[in-house]
């Protein structure tokens, strides 16, 4: 397969929040004026160097991808005036999926109207949980209501796909809690769900919290059943889990984050933003001032770089691909020279193959990451 | 002519300034200009120089024109500065006549200093007490003296003071050195003898002798013997290192320089062995000529198992140039193919070790290492043992010994406390304490080899800050009342874990060991159950829980990203694993046994 072939996509990351959430670990600053101004014209200077340098060779678009932080943090105009700039760069078709990420408290449906006439037409909200006393522990802002009315109003808004990120595993959560949240948000009728078991990220103020004992580590075995419960309950109410945290309604699949575990290609905008082009792996630097210092200097603000062979892309596409319910396809084993190994997890009970495909166990699924050590 | 030639050691302990004075005297000399002085030209490994030690003996010959107005040959004979190379060093020494005592004036007298100029004495050697560092602030040249004369029983009142790295004092070392030290006894007419004291392999021209003639000469095409095998040779070459290796048309009685003779393996010129005449021999070698055994012996294991041939190939070149290190083919049912390789000591197979990773790039993984045992089985034979895995059943033995040496401790006072207990817990039987002078002490006992291989350096190293200086000699075999202790991974016996130990503190030995293989071997997919056992009774037992999932909740960008990173280190760790059964054990788990004991 030559680069060419893949599919592409086009991450923006927007750094701002009005505040960090405690499990949160991504590269973000608090949302103020001035810092996001001048986030503002170093993305425009970000954009028109990849459009100097021709970076993506003129190919389309298939996805744009406005993540965070929270993008909506920005003024709604600036966001659709950026995907305006977008478009006018690079090629994008009328099926090119556009999905911007939202606070629930941070959109009124005047905005989200806004956001629908840009061109965003996929909203991702980070809901998180549909019972309130969730959240004091996480520091998440916002009442579940919030959430609620902010789905109400995406759809009057004009948007039909529209994802709620959840987390399982609260402390304090409860298995019937879980099921609350999940029964709660059929009633939003979304067309996607992520369900992350939330995990605690070195650094973080829930760590901390942990480790004075003010708040109890997830336990394994309560996140095990609660996954299992979203996967049946969501099986029951028409979404297919198609990756290991992710289910959707039939086609509703994220195109964008189906790049990452299909050796799609991606470039990424704004600080900590990773891409890879051409074979070649990079990010941009994870700091407000030095990516806007680069980019002044009209530099792009790369830090890291890492060119990977040939076998490397095969090894790095069976690996994430694994991630897939679907599985990868034998001839990326093959070319991954990963034929041994594969064996070694059938037999473990880890992987299960037929003639065209591999693809993790229910099994596997627990240890995904023990069969990504086995493979990589 | 025999009466110009002087042949000389000098005794140091580690940077007591050894090769800084020898540096000196090839610049005073003007056998190398100060251009061309490298620091520290007789070091040649890198290993040594980065361990800055010195391996290998050397022999450098110079022409130094003395105040007499006569000119001298010089032959410096340089000597392995560590306790393992006990019987080299004696082997070097007895090829001088005399031997300078260099000791650091900021430092005073070490272990190791004494066991050396011990066995300066018990060769003979007329012995020149040189005081160094005179330059440093801290210097003592009184109390360094004093120490000389108390510790080592030596006349230090004409000692000469220096410092070898200004340069300072050296040209009276080198007029002591034609004064004192006596030249070479020997029979021109009689035939060829000679002392080997050092040998390593060439590329281009096999093994490289170096040696002191005690009688006759050499020349090209002279057949000679080496009387320990009869085996014989005709000569190719002879000449010495000035310090560049020179041709000579012959060498003549009490010279030393080097010899080749188409010699393929340096086992069949062992150090101390003797050469003569292979036509008309001496009918005396020359004495003390022993076989060196290895005293420890370890497990070697590629960790990748498709590299075993290679890893043979490197020990096969290595002992090219090492004749003192051993080796045999060993299986282990959880490490595969491998080697058993014995050592003269524990620096020498970390050498050795470090030199196949280095230098052949090899992953090796290690298993902790053991001394010989020597065993009287029922039926009365007499079985030695240096693999634990390898010990017959306990009924079968009847009585069990293992090697005991004698070790020399000097230390500041203030550690004494920490290493009297150090030595209590390993067994120790103390045989003498005496002060050398007001702050330091002098500690003697008798310990179990098998208690001092197991980091015992490292720990009086790290209890003492660094201070105690440490020698030893080998004492013998005695009884013991030893058991083995075998490491149970999920019901089955790792055969590499298996090791030997007093029966008394076995069982403190099986839990401690138990609780750090605990920390060691990380969680996996399954539960593992860690048992220590002393034949089929079970003493210790530790638990791994289950890894109950493994996997990362959000995989997008940034987390690929990082998640590459961490699989790419994993892999590095994955490299020195091992899976045991089921169970994947890292390198650190198989030398847990180093690691306890002491807590």
């Amino acid at each position: 397969m030559s680069p060419s072939d893949n599919n592409l996509g086009l991450y923006v990351h927007i750094p701002f929040c009005h505040r960090r959430c405690h499990f949160c670990a991504f590269y973000l600053e608090i949302a103020r004026p001035d810092p996001m101004a001048r986030f503002h014209s170093a993305l425009i200077q970000e954009i028109a160097l990849h459009r100097r340098q021709d970076s993506l060779n003129g190919r389309a678009l298939q996805s744009i991808y406005f993540g965070g932080g929270t993008p909506t943090s920005l003024p709604v105009n600036q966001l659709a005036a950026l995907l305006t700039l977008i478009r006018a760069t690079w090629p994008t078709s009328p099926t090119t999926e556009i999905t911007v990420e939202a606070h629930p408290t941070s959109v009124t449906e005047r905005d989200l109207t806004v956001l629908a006439d840009a061109g965003f037409n996929r909203i991702s909200f980070g809901a998180e949980s549909m019972t309130d006393k969730d959240f004091a522990s996480i520091g998440r802002f916002g009442q579940v209501q919030d959430t609620a009315a902010a789905v109400q109003a995406a759809h009057r808004a004009g948007f039909e796909n529209i994802n709620l990120d959840l987390m399982y595993g609260l402390p304090g959560q409860l298995l019937q809690d879980w099921i609350h949240t999940l029964e709660s948000l059929m009633t939003l009728t979304p067309s996607h769900i992520s369900c992350y078991a939330l995990t605690i990220e070195e650094g973080t103020r829930l760590a901390q919290d942990i480790t004075r004992n003010l708040v109890l580590p997830p336990d394994d075995m309560l996140q095990l059943d609660m996954e299992s419960a979203a996967e049946h309950f969501l099986a029951e109410a028409g979404f297919s889990r198609y990756e290991i945290s992710n289910y959707a309604k039939p086609d509703y699949a994220c195109r964008h984050n189906l790049l990452y575990w299909t050796d799609g290609e991606y470039l990424g905008l704004g600080p900590s933003a990773q891409s890879y082009l051409h074979g070649i792996r990079f990010g941009n630097i994870a700091d407000l001032e030095a990516y806007t210092a680069s980019l002044n200097d009209n530099h792009l603000p790369m830090t890291d770089r890492t060119i990977l062979s040939a076998s490397e892309r095969q090894r790095d596409a069976l690996v994430f691909g694994l991630r897939l319910l679907r599985g990868v396809p034998r001839k990326t084993i093959k070319a991954a020279e990963r034929d041994h190994q594969i064996d070694e997890l059938v037999a473990k009970g880890l992987l299960d193959t037929d003639r065209d495909r591999v693809r993790l166990t229910s099994l596997g699924r627990r240890y995904a990451d023990t069969v990504a050590e086995q493979l990589f | 002519m025999q009466s110009l030639i002087r042949n000389f050691s000098i005794i140091a302990h580690i940077d007591h300034g050894k090769s800084t004075l020898a540096d000196r005297f090839l610049e005073a000399t003007g056998a190398v200009t100060a251009r061309e002085a490298k620091e520290q030209i007789l070091d040649a490994m890198d290993l040594e120089r980065e361990r800055g030690i010195t391996i290998k003996a050397h022999a450098v010959a110079i022409r130094y024109k003395a105040q007499d107005g006569k000119t001298y040959a010089l032959h410096l004979i340089d000597t392995p500065g560590h306790v393992d190379f006990t019987y080299e060093v004696s082997r070097s020494l007895a090829a001088c006549e005399g031997a300078l005592l260099l000791v650091d004036a900021t430092q005073g007298v070490q272990a190791q200093t004494i066991a050396n100029v011990n066995l300066a004495m018990a060769n003979h050697l007329t012995i020149i007490p040189v005081i160094n560092k005179i330059d440093l602030a801290s210097s003592d040249i009184e109390g360094t003296k004093h120490s000389i004369s108390e510790v080592l029983q030596l006349d230090a009142a004409d000692a000469l003071p220096i410092s070898a790295k200004e340069g300072k004092g050296v040209p009276e070392v080198l007029e002591a050195i034609i004064a004192r030290v006596p030249p070479p006894s020997g029979d021109p007419q009689a035939p060829f003898k000679a002392l080997i004291f050092d040998s390593w392999f060439d590329n281009y021209q096999g093994v490289i002798v170096l040696a002191r003639l005690v009688d006759g000469s050499i020349r090209p095409g002279m057949k000679i013997k080496v009387m320990s095998n009869n085996r014989t040779f005709e000569v190719m070459e002879v000449g010495q290192f000035t310090p560049k290796r020179t041709k000579k048309t012959e060498l003549l009685t009490g010279e030393v320089g080097y010899l080749c003779a188409n010699m393929r393996e340096v086992a069949d010129v062992k150090i101390g062995d003797t050469l003569t005449d292979a036509v008309l021999p001496t009918s005396a070698p020359f004495p003390g000529y022993k076989e060196v055994k290895p005293l420890v012996f370890c497990g070697l294991y590629p960790t990748d198992t498709g590299r075993y041939e290679d890893l043979r190939d490197a020990l096969v070149k290595l002992r090219l140039n090492d004749s003192s290190f051993v080796y045999e083919p060993e299986t282990s049912l959880a490490l595969g193919f491998g080697f058993r390789c014995g050592f003269l000591g524990l620096l020498h197979m970390e050498i050795i070790q470090e030199r196949l990773e280095r230098e052949y790039n090899l992953t090796l993984l290690t298993t902790a290492p053991t001394v010989v045992y020597r065993l009287l089985t029922t039926k009365g034979e007499v079985l030695e043992v240096n693999n634990p895995s390898q010990l017959p059943p306990p009924s079968s033995i009847d009585s069990f010994e293992e090697p005991f040496i004698l070790a020399s401790i000097i230390t500041p006072e203030r550690y004494m406390g920490a290493i009297l207990q150090l030595c209590q817990e390993r067994r120790g039987i103390q045989k003498g304490l005496s002060f050398l002078d007001p702050t330091r002490v002098m500690i003697s006992y008798e310990l179990p080899l098998n208690e001092v291989i197991l980091d015992f350096y490292d720990k009086l190293k790290s209890r003492t800050q660094g201070y105690a200086s440490l020698d030893y000699e080998v004492l013998g075999y005695r009884n013991s009342d030893l058991v083995r202790l075998d490491i149970l991974l999920n019901g089955e016996a790792v055969d590499a874990l298996s090791f030997i130990t007093h029966k008394d503190r076995s069982v403190q030995r099986g839990r401690q060991l138990a609780e750090k293989m605990k920390e060691l071997i990380p969680r996996q997919m399954y539960e593992i159950a860690i048992q220590a056992a002393i034949g089929s009774k079970i003493v210790a037992r530790e638990t791994i829980g289950a890894m109950k999932k493994n996997v990362l909740a959000k995989c997008y960008g940034g987390d690929i990203t990082r998640k590459r990173k961490l699989l790419e280190k994993q892999k590095e760790g994955k490299k020195r694993m091992k899976a045991v059964g089921s169970v994947e054990v890292p390198q650190e788990a198989f030398l847990a046994i180093l690691k306890v004991g002491d807590e």
